[in-house]
């Protein structure tokens, strides 16, 4: 009777289930003002970058087809368009059964000028613009193949240094990269075993120019035998064309129940062919027409192998081996690293689980170095030790330990991982349907103890989040975040002019606040948080981004939002250069915004 | 004909030697070969599938259930492919003849998932992954019944990420960052959640960290190389998250950031990098920002000094 009744209602649903579903969709367009930024502007367009005008802030759309022909899905989203420094789309469509096609666009903005940053010389101001394309047949399929190709460009002008017989001189230029890597393969699939197989290639070139026409003192402006040094004339273009190609194989395997086995192995050889021209001309600055050219390859490959045996439902027992190795000929750059690691999972008790193993790690590298330098070539041995433990009980309590210790023959360079203690610790809880808490804590501790290395880093982050949605946030809903953090870094240097001894010391010790509270209705809806950053140390920094909004439901389908936006920068007390002035900047946001939905 | 004609094998012994092709070698051609022979004969052996669920059958006690799913993969799934013990509920209805993956412990709730999703892309070095380590199961980042499978707006998956790596996401609140909180980049756009073998960031096909994957010209392979750039990854000069410190340096001025590495060999000459010559005068603003000279600091095509 049971049977027939579930019989009866499935045959009503799937009636139902054959009315075509209604597409879904919104849209966030409205217009931003900016009052300011007082302070740096290059500074601002570094850190925030948000301007003035019309805007589609956000756009999304749905259609759900599940008896479409050419396809059972496509789905359409799209972010912060008109002006803005970073735009993002995505695109995806599909037919379950036969093919997936998904693609997204990006275009970001890259501008960085800081007064604190090589004499406030060196800029870029690039636009770059990312996509990605991927079109998967029959994914469902035991053999799927599958063929996909993204491309990355920048396109934009910057401000560098040219370096020539005692003197730099700040030198405008054009940037222009693009980067186009096609790849294909097939996977193979079923219920125990699946393998990937893929080709790929890469398509590289870029044509950078930077040019000065008239004469440019340059930083030094002591005389030299008297006369001083001039750029009178510049002209120099890198052309650098580059291809690649790599072959990889993944491949997995569930044999038995009590065994997981996967591997992987990724070959690739990139290579570069550059073209350099240089024309410069000036005063005591000798008038050179240098061309090079250089080819360079790096073949480069890396595999891993590792095994998971469950011979007790108690018992996990994961063994692994990692490979990494490259080699660049041209200026001899060598690496072979290795990592094989054994780790033990117990379920001591009911919601305890123990964990611990061993790594070891054996690596060599050999590299080229000044005259003044070290070796050529060295060589590691790392042992560690690892162990944690996972509890869980009841109140959605969930907590995690983790500890690892590690001791090196030595480091390839003096600030590497050596001699470390890592320790982390993460609490996370739901007291309440509503209410989900987590607490972290982490500690990271590495010195080199070898007698000119003497290095000692030491940090700390401590924090905890709560996220609180009584009735499902309807009414109110309150997310926040508090991390407190320091650095403590001290290494000492050899003064390059003297060869004496000096100490660099670094220490960070920050707050950082973020949260968001919303209340309100149906009809009216407001918002506050925003986030406050402040640090103290080597560098004190204030930077606050506080925010706050109100959301006015129209109608249905039509919502109207406002929002405000504060970003301050500061750095009291630290000089870099007085000359170049204060870095700090700042700025008042507002949007006015309006929220259309279809459904 | 020859297997060797088929597959575009030159290696003939005839006194005509003809070159080998080179886009595509018949070493690999063979490789690929075995290993697909050998595959689809493993696969044979051990292909068994769930018994068949329809969904209809189970929407009509499961109604709620079975109209959140959105028209994608999920919803043309065969239930019992996840919830195992069907035909025994079938018959009974009681809750506990099923298996519900919510209510296992977290590594026997990620088998479920792994049955498909083992080869999944996203999914290679899942074992080695933090995430496996920590018995963090896949549900509890996915909602796998609902219309947002995986939450794909950036900002979703940030926030989502956020509330457990709390330090991370105060990283992002310094002013030099990358623009997470902005939502034009999300945390998987350089992390692989699932597991990644060799570091944490993500590597990419050419071997290579996903850093590059925005900032190609940064990519080389460069005549001269900058050593620690290939061999520790950019996190040994930048702060990938945020910083104070200008292009996400690790440290507030230059001179300190090269200087550290730079200060010649130690006694035990036990680490690489070489010490800067004489006329380098701290004394002078244009000596203690390094990078006024080398400015071709990630490696260079030209200059062995990384000058230009």
């Amino acid at each position: 009777m049971k049977r027939l009744v579930g019989l009866l209602c499935a045959t009503l649903a799937a009636q139902q289930q054959q009315q075509p579903e209604a597409p879904t969709g919104s849209a966030e367009f409205g217009y931003r003002a900016v009052a300011g930024p007082a302070g740096s502007s290059d500074a601002y367009r570094s850190v925030v970058n948000l301007g003035e005008g019309p805007k589609l802030f956000h756009l999304d759309f749905n259609a759900p087809r599940p008896k479409g022909k050419l396809f059972d899905h496509l789905s359409l989203r799209a972010d912060s368009w008109g002006g803005e420094p970073y735009n993002t789309t995505n695109f995806e469509m599909g037919r379950a059964a036969w093919y997936r096609l998904t693609a997204s666009y990006r275009n970001l903005a890259q501008y960085n000028r800081l007064p604190s940053f090589a004499l406030g010389q060196q800029a870029l101001d690039l636009r770059r613009r990312d996509a990605d394309v991927e079109l998967e047949f029959k994914p469902r399929a035991i053999i799927s193949p599958f063929v996909a190709w993204s491309t990355s460009s920048g396109v934009g002008s910057g401000l560098t240094h040219f370096v020539l017989t005692a003197n730099e001189y700040p030198v405008a230029g054009r940037l222009d990269d693009r980067t186009d890597m096609f790849r294909g393969g097939v996977r193979l699939n079923t219920r125990r075993a699946h393998a990937t197989i893929e080709q790929g290639g890469l398509r590289f070139r870029q044509t950078d120019s930077w040019k000065q026409a008239g004469p440019n003192p340059g930083n030094v402006t002591t005389p030299y035998f008297g006369e001083p040094l001039r750029l009178d004339s510049l002209d120099l273009r890198y052309r650098i064309r580059g291809t690649g190609y790599y072959s990889k194989l993944v491949a997995s395997l569930n044999p038995a129940r009590w065994l997981d086995v996967s591997g992987s192995y990724l070959y690739s050889r990139p290579s570069n062919d550059v073209d350099y021209n240089e024309l410069a001309g000036g005063r005591l600055v000798a008038t050179q027409n240098g061309a090079f050219s250089s080819t360079s390859r790096l073949p480069h490959s890396s595999g891993w192998l590792s095994a998971e045996v469950r011979p007790h439902e108690r018992l996990r027992i994961v063994e692994s081996w990692l490979t990494d190795r490259l080699n660049n000929s041209f200026d001899p750059l060598r690496w072979n690293w290795s990592r094989q690691q054994l780790e033990g999972f117990v379920d001591v008790a009911k919601g305890l689980t123990l964990r611990g193993g061993h790594r070891y790690e054996w690596a060599d590298a050999s590299a080229r170095v000044p005259k003044l330098g070290g070796p050529a070539a060295t060589t590691l041995r790392r042992q560690v030790g690892l162990a944690g433990a996972r509890f869980q009980a009841g109140l959605g309590l969930v907590a995690n330990a983790d500890a690892e210790i590690g001791r090196s023959s030595n480091a390839f360079f003096r600030t590497s991982t050596r001699d470390y203690l890592r320790l982390r610790g993460q609490v996370r809880m739901q007291p309440l349907k509503t209410l989900s808490l987590t607490g972290n804590w982490s500690v990271f501790d590495n010195s080199n103890p070898s007698p000119l290395g003497q290095y000692d880093w030491l940090s700390r982050s401590t924090g905890a989040t709560a996220s609180w949605l009584p009735k499902g946030g309807s009414r109110f809903s309150l997310w926040g975040s508090y991390t407190r953090a320091s650095v403590s870094s001290s290494i000492p240097y050899l003064v390059p002019q003297s060869f004496s001894r000096a100490q660099s010391v670094y220490r960070e010790r920050s707050h950082t606040v973020t949260a968001l509270a919303e209340f309100g209705g149906k009809r009216l809806r407001l918002g506050a948080g925003g986030s406050a950053f402040t640090a103290d140390g080597t560098r004190p920094t204030r930077f606050y981004e506080p925010v706050g909004r109100v959301v006015a439901t129209l109608s249905p389908r039509l919502s109207a939002k406002t929002e405000w936006r504060y970003h301050g920068f500061a750095e009291p007390g630290f000089l870099y250069d007085t000359r170049l002035g204060p870095e700090g900047f700042r700025a008042h946001l507002w949007v006015m915004a309006l929220i259309a939905s279809l459904k | 004909m020859r297997a060797s004609a088929l597959c575009g094998n030159t290696r003939e012994t005839d006194s005509l030697r003809r070159p080998r092709p080179s886009c595509f070698s018949t070493t690999w051609c063979h490789a690929y070969a075995a290993f697909a022979l050998l595959w689809i004969c493993l696969t044979a052996a051990l292909a068994a599938d769930a018994p068949k669920a329809d969904v209809e059958i189970c929407q009509a006690c499961h109604e709620e259930v079975v109209k959140a799913f959105p028209a994608k993969r999920h919803s043309q799934q065969n239930c019992a492919r996840c919830h195992a013990g069907f035909e025994k509920h079938q018959e009974s209805a009681e809750a506990k003849d099923i298996t519900n993956p919510m209510e296992l412990k977290p590594k026997a709730a990620e088998e479920v998932c792994l049955a498909c999703h083992r080869n999944d892309r996203t999914h290679q070095g899942h074992i080695q992954s933090g995430h496996a380590r920590g018995q963090t199961s896949c549900l509890a980042c996915h909602s796998v019944h609902h219309d947002d499978q995986v939450k794909r707006a950036a900002a979703d998956i940030n926030r989502q990420c956020a509330a457990c790596h709390t330090g991370a996401w105060a990283e992002f609140q310094k002013p030099h960052r990358h623009p997470v909180t902005q939502g034009a980049m999300s945390c998987v756009s350089c992390h692989n959640p699932h597991g990644q073998p060799l570091s944490r960031v993500a590597k990419v096909q050419f071997n290579e960290t996903g850093c590059l994957s925005c900032h190609g010209d940064k990519r080389g392979p460069f005549a001269f190389e900058h050593a620690p750039v290939r061999l520790e990854g950019c996190a040994s000069c930048h702060e990938p998250h945020g910083s104070i410190n200008p292009r996400m340096l690790t440290r507030p001025e230059v001179r300190q950031q090269c200087l550290e590495c730079h200060s010649g060999a130690s006694p035990a000459r036990d680490t690489l990098g070489g010490a800067p010559p004489a006329f380098h005068d701290l004394r002078s603003a244009r000596y203690r920002n390094c990078t006024v000279c080398h400015t071709k600091i990630h490696g260079s095509h030209v200059n062995r000094a990384l000058l230009r």
